[in-house]
């Protein structure tokens, strides 16, 4: 194995990616195939994917990797070490904030440029108002939200509104979310604003890529089989 | 007053003002239920409809000797009425709709309040669409020519040249001070081509999947169109002009005023001709880089690109709602590709420099299992909420007091309150601690930017405190003094603890 292969990949696991401007040396490397097929060799082994785009290649775990990718244990030491009902909300949160700037349907994908947080806090308590009144209203509710997802939009309803940083305010959890996607360089603070990063927008059209859908349904459906072993 | 800075930027605005106003004229239409009902109550669909209707009365009447008249336009709604799902006879009454109704405002004058900027007054102005002739035929008014020009016409590469024309002919005709005008436009829009190049490659750059082929080909042709052969012909306006200075330069035998700003603008005519040819070579040469660059993203992401999306609702939005709390341990993993590799916590730095007390407390008997890393709540979850609620109940107690002790305080408490705060003989731990800072500034942690992170058990006087409701947190600060007197604290049956006292001042 040439010694540039491990060097590309040390650099790699820094902080998941190099730039051509930034790192030129490295994404040079890439270039190269020799090193380039050593590496694809290691996408294999270890378990993640090379995604190269807009002049920056990501090295991104896969969800079955479980020698460096981040779970929800991760997740709970970084918001915190909140209770689970806790983090079923503040994940459920992200991925409602995901979809508020990336749920376009045909065409575009970004839905917004940038998300303020009245207007995320004004959106979610809306939906999770919805969920409510359909959990009481709809004979059938069960078959669209469990129990335990009807108590996160209860948990969230009863929420206070000042500016606490606790997840005892609905301030706290969203503050919670953003510092995470902040470290992890997905969003940033624009004047007020938060805004997707250069990172977030390359990884969107992967992330959602019809390819990881059975990624993903093996990661929702994974819980359920446990639940059935125990 | 406005700065005469100000004024030059707001030069003209009333004409700006103008467009808006005539998209306002038949933006702000009547809505009949009939037409409602026939357009299926769809506003964005009948604005479209209202602008096709402008651009084939504008087409129509452009052409030489053709007439335009409703038998015309109904024709074309007629064309149109699959598109917008409506029945082919109803052509003519929506016709009728959206040339009196919509263009016409039912004949209604329609004012608005525009700004006039010489006089810094709104004024109102009124603005009109269409026009019928005696004829029965439908002109559009100057301003919706203009208007509709403006939304496409203008932009595109016939433009250029029909400045560069215009320029050359003004130029042949000594007509200076228009020729001047249109050769600062020239200026302008090949500046403004060039910004819009310059934006389309950060645009590039930046998410590339937001950009389409469409746009990319349509920037290209326009650049490819406009200067190629335009280059040729400016260089035979600036000999044009030359030849002209010169001439005015040989006759300038009388020092009449008329002549020398004939020069003068002359001068400046030549200077916005050299920067125009330069400019446009600078943005015929970048065409170049744009085509390399937009292929170079286009190769590296189509591979993602073309797999298609997923529905982000209805794969992962809806099947969150559906998990048991206990399943939804497994979610953190859909953020994985987003969030950055960390190696093996057994690698890590942080476990060598971790709290030493775990050893200890893996052999402490409580009833706290620790075993689990799984488990809902770990005692550093339980001794963090005794902490806050010391620190709680401290300033709770504080609230509208000067001065108090820590024995009123912890009198205070309900039995079982206060034996949750001894556990661990956290409570005299925490006066202690406080003790040892002796004063707490709270004007000063407020004031600074509060980035808190969570303690994993131990007493953390800032954590606490950011967990308090706002309003327990507004004194100035908090002086501990140790007294001589001691206390008692009874933990459980057979254990108690002795303390000095503490007298707790409050300063607001």
């Amino acid at each position: 194995m040439k010694s540039e292969s491990l060097k590309l990949f040390a650099k790699l696991m820094e902080k998941g990616y190099i730039t051509r401007e930034q790192e030129s040396v490295y994404y040079e490397y890439y270039n190269d195939s020799e090193i380039a097929s050593e590496l694809a060799v290691m996408e294999q082994e270890l378990d993640f994917t090379l995604y190269k785009t807009n002049g920056r290649l990501y090295l991104l775990p896969n969800p079955s990797n479980e020698l460096f990718s981040q779970d929800n244990n991760d997740f709970r030491r970084s918001v915190g070490n909140e209770k689970l009902e806790e983090l079923y909300l503040l994940n459920y949160m992200a991925v409602f904030l995901l979809h508020e700037l990336y749920g376009g349907k045909g065409n575009t994908l970004q839905t917004r440029y940038y998300i303020k947080e009245s207007d995320f806090l004004n959106e979610f308590t809306l939906h999770c108002e919805q969920v409510r009144a359909e959990g009481e209203s709809l004979k059938n509710a069960s078959a669209k939200y469990s129990m335990d997802f009807l108590r996160l939009a209860d948990n969230w309803l009863a929420k206070r509104g000042d500016e606490s940083i606790s997840t005892d305010t609905k301030h706290g959890c969203f503050m919670k979310i953003i510092r995470k996607f902040r470290d992890e360089e997905l969003l940033y603070d624009a004047d007020g604003v938060w805004k997707p990063t250069v990172k977030l927008n390359d990884l969107m059209p992967y992330y959602l890529s019809q390819n990881r859908i059975a990624e993903i349904h093996s990661i929702l459906e994974g819980g359920k089989k446990d639940a059935g072993n125990s | 007053m406005i700065s005469a800075e100000s004024k030059e930027l707001l030069q003209d605005f009333e004409k700006r003002m103008q467009f808006v106003n005539l998209i306002k004229y038949w933006l702000q239409r009547s809505k009949p239920t009939e037409i409602r009902e026939l357009l299926h109550n769809d506003d964005d669909k009948t604005d479209n409809l209202i602008l096709m209707v402008m651009v084939f009365i504008m087409d129509s009447t452009l052409r030489y000797g053709e007439r335009c008249t409703k038998k015309e336009i109904t024709a074309f709604l007629r064309e149109l009425a699959d598109v917008y799902e409506y029945e082919p006879e109803a052509a003519s009454m929506l016709a009728d709709y959206i040339v009196t109704d919509v263009l016409q405002s039912d004949g209604k004058i329609r004012l608005f309040d525009t700004f006039n900027t010489d006089e810094e007054i709104f004024r109102e102005k009124s603005s009109l669409i269409l026009i019928e002739q005696q004829s029965g035929s439908y002109v559009l008014t100057n301003e919706a020519y203009e208007f509709l020009f403006r939304t496409k016409e203008i932009d595109n590469e016939l433009d250029f040249s029909v400045n560069r024309f215009k320029l050359q002919e003004f130029i042949k005709r000594g007509n200076y001070s228009k020729a001047l005008r249109e050769s600062r436009e020239l200026v302008s829009r090949v500046r403004n081509l060039k910004t819009r190049m310059d934006d389309f490659m950060l645009r590039c750059r930046t998410n590339i999947s937001e950009v389409s082929i469409d746009e990319y080909e349509e920037i290209v042709t326009q650049v490819k169109d406009s200067f190629e052969d335009e280059n040729k012909q400016l260089s035979e306006i600036r000999t044009l002009v030359s030849a002209k200075l010169q001439a005015i330069v040989d006759a300038e035998i009388r020092n009449d005023d008329n002549i020398s700003m004939t020069e003068h603008d002359i001068r400046e005519i030549l200077e916005n001709i050299d920067t125009v040819i330069s400019e446009q070579s600078r943005v015929f040469n970048q065409k170049f880089t744009l085509s390399d660059l937009y292929s170079f993203l286009l190769d590296d992401s189509f591979s993602y690109l073309q797999a298609g999306r997923f529905d982000f609702e209805q794969e992962l939005i809806q099947p969150m709602q559906k998990i048991q709390l206990q399943d939804s341990k497994n979610v953190g993993k859909l953020f994985t590709p987003l969030y950055r590799p960390i190696f093996p916590h057994m690698f890590g730095l942080d476990f060598f420099y971790r709290r030493q007390n775990t050893i200890r407390e893996n052999i402490r008997d409580d009833e706290i299992d620790i075993v689990s890393a799984e488990n809902v709540e770990t005692e550093a979850d339980v001794r963090n909420k005794r902490y806050v609620d010391i620190i709680n109940g401290l300033f709770s107690y504080a609230e509208n007091k000067s001065v108090f002790f820590f024995s009123d305080y912890f009198n205070s408490l309900s039995e079982e309150r206060l034996q949750e705060q001894l556990k661990e003989k956290s409570l005299p731990d925490v006066m202690l601690k406080l003790y040892g800072y002796g004063e707490i500034d709270m004007a000063d942690w407020r004031s600074k930017e509060q980035d808190i992170i969570v303690p994993v058990g131990e007493f953390d006087l800032s954590y606490c405190l950011s967990e308090l409701p706002k309003e327990l947190v507004q004194m100035n600060t908090i002086l501990i003094h140790r007294l001589d007197e001691e206390v008692t604290l009874s933990n459980g049956a057979d254990d108690s603890i002795r303390m000095n006292n503490f007298k707790i001042e409050v300063k607001r």
